[in-house]
């Protein structure tokens, strides 16, 4: 008999070459022009918000220094169009201080995007390790941690976060020693990890579920195979696929709450701007400088947009169901 | 004062406009029902008093609240003594005779006052107005378990003696534990009430004019339920309940005699209506845009800074006066920074009180001061700054290189949260820090922010407080010792309003020696000396801004004028509403 894999060229076909997983969602992404810009915007402001400590530290950006004489007359508004935006200033400057609002806009861009990312990466962590549990193991184990799953779910994020933060935040900086930058973003990373594991935890232990009767997992589990190869060699790489999707649609979530707590006084205390407090003090110069609202909330609404599509699209491209060769 | 109290002596009295004052000034009231004077133009229509904030207390002894004592005074309870209304914003007033005849007599030693009450005074049922009347409100003082919340002067003034503790030996109306001392430091005799001091006090009739000095039913005390169960003797009485976030609706009193109210209430409005479910920013958007109903309002509230760009447009409608209130800075003189002499030098000189002015919104709304006395004060002594209007990093780098402490020096300071005071603190600790200081801010919400300062285990967690203060009547015997004197305010419970601890037996003695000076003028002098020593000798604080009032109304409304002496807002005594 002839060489099953070997096919024959026949009247000028192309042989038809197997692909890999990963080598079939690339070509799919590629071909979506929507996620692509949207991941290329992703990384553009994650590139930013890294390196914005850099730029601050060169005098690129500058979020802190006052600058009374491009604020005057009764209100200390800007002075120039559109809230006093310049070559120097191009968001324009705050009022009540003249700092610029471009730099504020980038620092507030790193503490909001490490702050939402470190939270994602810990609900990711915890949450897989969770789900695989409860999905391999059943029975008792699995109902346990279904309800601490239903638990957390219905707890309320935001009043816990309020309420709790003075403590916590106090606590923390008397044990770190230092200003109270640092322990507020350690708080806000652990609440909001803390409130969003579950979210992966539910959705893996669907897939461990099953993919657990597959032939593969009966076989690796007939042929001796110890738990941990089972989870890491066997499960995982099945598993990146909606760890990877749902990762980027949590983002823009995490980055929203972290506003909204800023926006509620809770969180980065000043002058370390963020996202929350730009746009708490800029609400209420909504009639008198549009502007100062304008600039940071269009940043944030294409910051949270570009996380979404582009978790949308990846959801598409990898989804096995979607035949669109 | 704390951050909202204002000077004393609110009269409630709705007088018509200036305009309109010409005419039938005030009528010849016979004494039976409609207090509308007769003939004048003026009288009618309905007043909005549009408010952000939520009254606390309309209970006279509890009252404390600058906006409330001027509207408690001028609309239902009148005291003995008042600053009677002006007729151009910030024009001094004088204190005249509310419910008494005159302003009191005082025995040469000061420690003895008399006041008799004017004939015709009703409650709004009808009964008549009587010394026992004034004598049991002020008992209520006393009964600081019940009665919270009101300031303290009745157990301060009066010749009762105190436990070791530090609290009075009467112990109130409800309780009744030491009534006989109350008996023997207040006395009524038929119309004449006879107030016994503890020590000389020239200033008491000015104290009266707060409205915990204002009569009292003894039969409508409800006790803690009386707070907002509104019993009045003025010109106006609550029609219905008081709703707490919403207000409440003020008629008039049929049984309130003009006659014995000519100086003072003009009681123009026919109906008032309180409406305090609004924020700041809404209700002067609404004044500004003066549509309907808002063309007869006024408000108490500041306006915000947000605003203030678009009040330039609601044109001769807006009153810009310097308010009682200066905001400043404590040390903590027990914290291991600032109990060193030459680190409290260091931070005056590196302190920019012009990025404050700035981030308040330009000197319109604050303006730079180096005296914790307010100007408007006679005792005002206009203490130069240290180091000009910004403050001078590199001095004070100098300075708090030779104090011997390891630079940078880490500080926590302590400031009440809002958007402004980010800003201005964000301002004040770039200067702080180019002097050598690293400043951790810490902002604490409004709700709990003065009962932080005032607990005992703050001492340990800030360095440096935020506060603010207004005389609560033109004396500065209402500042210096409120705020500096260790023995009235330091105690095991807190540091009462001394928020930084300083303790200072030289400082202290000199008060007792200001006290006791019978000249007013010599006295108010020396206070103000007290003042400057405080803030360049011992760097016991630091005054960054006096607060100017910017307030607008509705194009309706007449002889809303700002009285700077009694409270600092419109006065109700003279506002009307064209119909």
């Amino acid at each position: 008999m002839a060489d099953s894999t070997a096919v024959e060229a026949r009247d000028g076909a192309v042989p038809i070459a197997g692909r890999t997983p990963w080598q079939i969602t690339r070509a799919r992404l590629t071909r979506d022009k929507v996620t692509m810009v949207a991941l290329g915007a992703a990384i553009f402001f994650i590139l930013l918000a890294l390196s914005a400590p850099l730029m601050i530290q060169a005098g690129w950006i500058d979020p802190y220094t006052a600058h009374s004489d491009l604020v005057g007359g009764l209100g200390s508004m800007p002075i120039g169009p559109a809230g006093g935006v310049s070559w120097a200033h191009p968001m324009g400057v705050e009022p009540g201080t003249g700092r610029d609002i471009f730099s504020r806009v980038i620092a507030g861009l790193t503490v909001s995007l490490i702050v939402a990312t470190s939270a994602v990466l810990l609900s990711a962590v915890l949450g897989t390790v969770i789900g695989i549990i409860s999905g391999t193991a059943g029975g008792r184990i699995d109902w346990f941690f279904s309800r601490v799953i239903d638990f957390v779910l219905s707890f309320p994020q935001t009043l816990m976060l309020i309420a709790l933060s003075t403590i916590v935040i106090d606590a923390l900086q008397a044990a770190m020693n230092t200003d109270r930058t640092a322990p507020s973003m350690v708080f806000m990373i652990l609440v909001m990890g803390f409130f969003g594991w579950p979210y992966f935890a539910r959705i893996l232990r669907g897939q461990v579920l099953s993919l657990k009767e597959r032939e593969f997992i009966e076989a690796a589990n007939s042929l001796g195979a110890s738990r941990t190869r089972i989870y890491f060699t066997e499960l995982l790489p099945h598993l990146w696929a909606p760890i990877l999707v749902y990762s980027t649609l949590i983002m823009p979530q995490n980055i929203a709450t972290e506003a909204a707590l800023g926006f509620l006084g809770v969180g980065i205390q000043p002058p370390t701007p963020s996202f929350g407090s730009i746009l708490n003090d800029s609400v209420h110069y909504a009639t008198s400088d549009p502007a100062y609202f304008m600039f940071p909330g269009i940043t944030l609404f294409l910051v949270v947009l570009s996380f979404n599509l582009l978790g949308d699209g990846l959801r598409d491209a990898l989804d096995p169901k979607a035949d669109r060769q | 004062m704390k951050r909202v109290k204002i000077v004393a002596g609110v009269a409630t009295t709705l007088a018509l406009g200036l305009a309109l004052s010409a005419c039938g000034g005030g009528g010849t009231g016979t004494g039976t029902t409609s207090a509308a004077p007769g003939g004048a133009t003026g009288a009618g229509g309905t007043l909005y008093i549009l408010s952000g904030t939520a009254t606390e207390h309309w209970d006279p002894q509890r009252v404390y609240v600058g906006v409330n004592i001027e509207a408690g005074n001028r609309l239902f309870t009148r005291t003995l003594t008042t600053f009677g209304p002006v007729s151009k914003d910030g024009d001094q007033s004088t204190l005249v005779a509310d419910a008494a005849t005159d302003t009191g007599t005082a025995s040469a030693d000061g420690k003895t006052w008399k006041f008799t009450l004017k004939d015709g005074l009703k409650w709004q049922d009808g009964k008549p107005v009587t010394c026992e009347d004034f004598k049991y409100g002020i008992s209520r003082t006393f009964a600081v378990d019940v009665i919270t919340g009101g300031p303290n002067y009745a157990i301060q003034y009066l010749d009762i003696p105190k436990n070791a503790d530090g609290s009075s030996k009467y112990a109130g109306p409800y309780k009744k534990t030491g009534q006989d001392l109350y008996d023997k430091a207040v006395m009524c005799d038929g119309n004449t009430i006879t107030f016994k001091m503890a020590k000389p006090s020239g200033d008491f009739n000015m104290a009266l004019t707060m409205t915990a000095f204002g009569a009292f039913r003894e039969d409508q005390d409800q006790g803690d339920k009386s707070n907002f169960a509104i019993f009045s003797d003025g010109p106006y009485m609550l029609d219905g309940e008081w709703t707490t976030n919403k207000g409440g609706t003020f008629v008039r009193n049929p049984n309130w005699d003009p006659a014995t109210d000519t100086t003072i209430r003009k009681a123009y409005p026919d109906k008032i209506v309180w409406d305090e479910s609004l924020t700041q920013e809404t209700l002067y958007e609404r004044l500004i845009a003066n549509q309907g109903d808002d063309q007869n309002a006024i408000t108490f509230d500041q306006a915000p800074v947000t605003a203030l760009a678009n009040v330039a447009t609601a044109e001769g409608r807006y009153s810009n006066v310097a308010s009682p209130y200066t905001r400043y800075l404590t040390p903590n003189f027990k914290s291991k920074v600032f109990s060193n002499d030459k680190a409290r030098e260091a931070l005056a000189l590196s302190t920019d009180r012009s990025a404050y002015v700035t981030a308040a919104g330009g000197d319109q709304v604050v303006k730079a001061t180096n005296s914790l006395i307010n100007p408007a004060l006679p005792a005002f002594p206009n203490t130069p700054l240290l180091a000009g209007d910004k403050g001078d990093p590199a001095k004070a780098k100098a300075v708090l290189e030779s104090a011997g402490l390891t630079l940078p020096v880490k500080i926590n300071v302590a400031y009440r949260k809002n958007d402004t005071l980010d800003k201005v603190f964000a301002g004040l600790k770039t200067g702080w820090d180019a002097a050598g200081f690293q400043t951790n801010l810490i902002g604490i919400p409004a709700e709990q922010y003065y009962s932080t300062l005032q607990s005992p285990d703050s001492a340990s967690k800030y360095d440096l407080y935020w506060a603010g203060w207004g005389a609560d009547f033109p004396s500065a015997s209402t500042v210096i010792p409120q705020l500096l004197d260790s023995r009235s305010q330091i105690s095991a419970g807190g540091p009462g309003q001394d928020y930084g601890y300083f303790a200072n037996d030289a400082f202290n003695a000199e008060i007792d020696k200001t006290a006791a000076i019978t000249d007013g003028t010599a006295r108010e002098k020396a206070w103000g000396q007290l003042d400057t020593e405080a803030v360049t000798k011992y760097y016991a604080v630091i005054p960054l801004i006096n607060d100017q009032f910017l307030f607008v109304h509705g194009s309706n409304v007449d002889g809303a004028v700002v009285n700077t002496t009694f409270t600092g807002y419109y006065d109700l005594a003279t506002a009307s509403v064209k119909h």
